[in-house]
């Protein structure tokens, strides 16, 4: 991890052993094989975890399982100003909690990373022990694709805006 | 006569999956139950076979909210069942990294899950709006909990640095002395939790509970001593299974703990400030006769103010012990495996957890049970919601739904841990469902 990296922070919600909902852990693990430079975070239980795991992050990029009516796989692009459509999107949190709490709080707060995009990919299935599903595993590659350019775009603006 | 059930599809700002059904009839209520549905997570019987060195590890992946209680428990009863004995500092240690734990998992709970419920906020976001520095000074005094399992734990979820015997790894002096900035800050902050905690309004409501808790001879309870109750019961941790049983109850995939002898009962802060209020460490009980927070308290609404002071107990106490540290030459007692069986309670943030495992002579696991604290307080939970239900039968529907799920989270109930999220269904038949 160089210097750099340390602006951008991946965070990875889900549960690996719940069907769809390990997209966020199978993306981690793949930007760890060769993704773009940057911190990776998972595990956040609670809101506040959130807040804490994007709180240096000039950009955070969050990816998530999401039950919205598409077609499962379907992959949601979604910007920090689009919260009321997370919280229609993103994962019921088991604990009550989750990412679109997270972002009202931070916006309340002030406490938004400079940049913040959602990834949320259409669930199957979350059942209890199950494997991701086909059209999901197949979002992997995608999203690994998508951050990667999401972090050249970002870095691009900050060294035109260095540049400047 | 008119009959009704009070019905509230979801509950928010508790863990895990569960639902609420209150029938009543008249003045009384027939039935208060709290439904658990999440499919049983089968923990133990997915320890049996494993090796022991695996247990830390294993079930840290319980909970995200008290990893470090159910490793705690874990390690001591291996540790009983081979006879290995602690170092003391690593027995300080163990007890900063659940000092870390009571922080983050009390502030969690105070700022974001119980507090809107006495201002009259939906939720945490709301009540940031109008309270933006109440809710930051959560958010940083949860940090400080972070950071103490952060470089005890290994890392800040789900530690990785617990073992039988001891540590992986010991923190050197230098990296204990980083923590302590942020806790100076965080006792003060306590403080000031504790204090804005005790002006709360509080419903005026008492039951004569059987409180449970550890009590040590010298300290404030967590890894180790004595069961005692508020009915006079005083056990050593082995006798637990004479004492207490575990029912099957056909609303709920958790099972009900019981004491044999009375029922129900009442585990957590409440029960362990109530059993052991002169010890904790001074600046606590002073505060706690600042807020004219006697023990007995029997008002569980009072919960909040509790969970407070024991924030304030663990910011002190996290601080004293990163005073008197020095790194031992050992960072764990060696052992062989051995056959064995063994238990023990710690005191996990939501109250007393048990574990206990047989060992087979090459160090797998023959069996593993453990006694979550939500599984302890759901019958009293239930016995509550009936009698405030009962004595309050003339709230609107939509406060009296309100009140209960404020009740429910008096208990700051886990129900990951016992078996996840809860719907919450309070119907009145004959009258308008809510």
């Amino acid at each position: 991890m160089n210097d750099m990296s340390q602006d951008v922070v991946v965070i990875a919600l889900g549960a690996r052993h719940r069907g769809d909902d390990a997209i966020g852990p199978l993306v981690a693990a793949a930007l760890r094989a060769g993704g773009p430079p940057c911190r990776i975070v998972e595990g956040c239980d609670d809101t506040l975890s959130l807040l804490n795991a994007w709180e240096t992050a000039a950009l955070a990029i969050v990816v998530d399982a999401a039950v919205g009516g598409a077609a499962p796989g379907t992959v949601h692009r979604l910007d920090g100003e689009d919260a009321p459509a997370v919280k229609d999107l993103a994962r019921c949190s088991s604990h009550g909690l989750g990412l679109a709490e997270a972002m009202r709080l931070g916006r309340v707060l002030g406490r938004l990373p400079a940049r913040l995009v959602v990834f949320a990919v259409e669930a199957k299935t979350f059942a209890l022990g199950a494997a991701p599903s086909a059209a999901v595993a197949a979002t992997v590659p995608v999203l690994v694709k998508s951050i990667a350019d999401e972090v050249d775009r970002f870095r691009h603006t900050e060294l035109q805006r260095s540049h400047a | 006569m008119t009959r009704k059930t009070i019905k509230v599809d979801y509950l928010a700002r508790v863990e895990g999956e569960g639902a609420l059904h209150i029938r009543v009839n008249g003045a009384r209520v027939e039935e208060a139950r709290l439904e658990i549905f999440e499919p049983p997570r089968f923990f133990e019987a997915f320890l049996q076979g494993r090796d022991l060195n695996e247990t830390a590890d294993i079930v840290a992946r319980i909970c995200g909210i008290c990893p470090v209680a159910y490793q705690m428990s874990a390690v001591h009863a291996l540790e009983r069942a081979l006879g290995v004995s602690i170092s003391a500092p690593v027995r300080a240690l163990r007890r900063l990294l659940y000092c870390g734990e009571w922080i983050e998992s009390h502030v969690l709970h105070i700022y974001m899950l119980h507090a809107p419920d006495f201002l009259g906020y939906d939720g945490a976001v709301e009540m940031a709006k109008d309270h933006p520095a109440i809710v930051e000074r959560g958010l940083k005094l949860k940090k400080a909990g972070n950071a103490i399992i952060t470089l005890l734990g290994g890392r800040e979820i789900h530690p990785i640095n617990v073992r039988v015997g001891g540590f992986y790894r010991m923190p050197s002096r230098a990296e204990m002395a980083t923590l302590s900035e942020s806790l100076k800050w965080a006792r003060d902050a306590a403080i000031e939790t504790v204090r804005w905690a005790a002006t709360l309004p509080f419903p005026e409501f008492h039951r004569d509970y059987e409180f449970v808790a550890l009590s040590h001879a010298d300290e404030y309870p967590m890894n180790e001593g004595r069961i005692v109750s508020s009915a006079g019961l005083d056990i050593a941790v082995d006798e637990y299974d004479d004492h207490f049983e575990e029912r099957h109850v056909p609303h709920s995939t958790a099972l009900q703990a019981a004491l044999k002898a009375r029922g129900a009962y009442f585990v957590g802060p409440m029960a362990r400030f109530n059993l052991n209020r002169e010890r904790l460490m001074p600046i606590a009980r002073e505060l706690a006769t600042e807020v004219a927070l006697e023990a007995p308290c029997t008002n569980p609404f009072k919960s909040i103010v509790v969970r407070a002071l024991e924030v304030l107990h663990a910011c002190d106490e996290a601080l004293r012990i990163i005073a008197d540290y020095a790194p031992p030459e050992q960072a764990a007692t060696a052992f062989e495996p051995a056959a064995g069986i063994g238990m023990a309670c710690t005191e996990a943030p939501r109250g007393l957890l048990y574990h206990h495992y047989e060992i087979a002579a090459d160090g797998t696991l023959v069996t593993a049970r453990i006694v979550p604290p939500t599984s302890q307080n759901q019958a009293t939970i239930e016995h509550d919601l009936r009698d405030f239900v009962e004595s309050n039968l003339d709230l609107s529907d939509q406060e009296l739904k309100w009140r209960c799920e404020q009740s429910i989270r008096n208990y700051d109930p886990c129900i990951s841990c016992a078996t996840h999220f809860l719907k919450l269904d309070i119907e009145r038949a004959g009258e308008t469902n809510t």
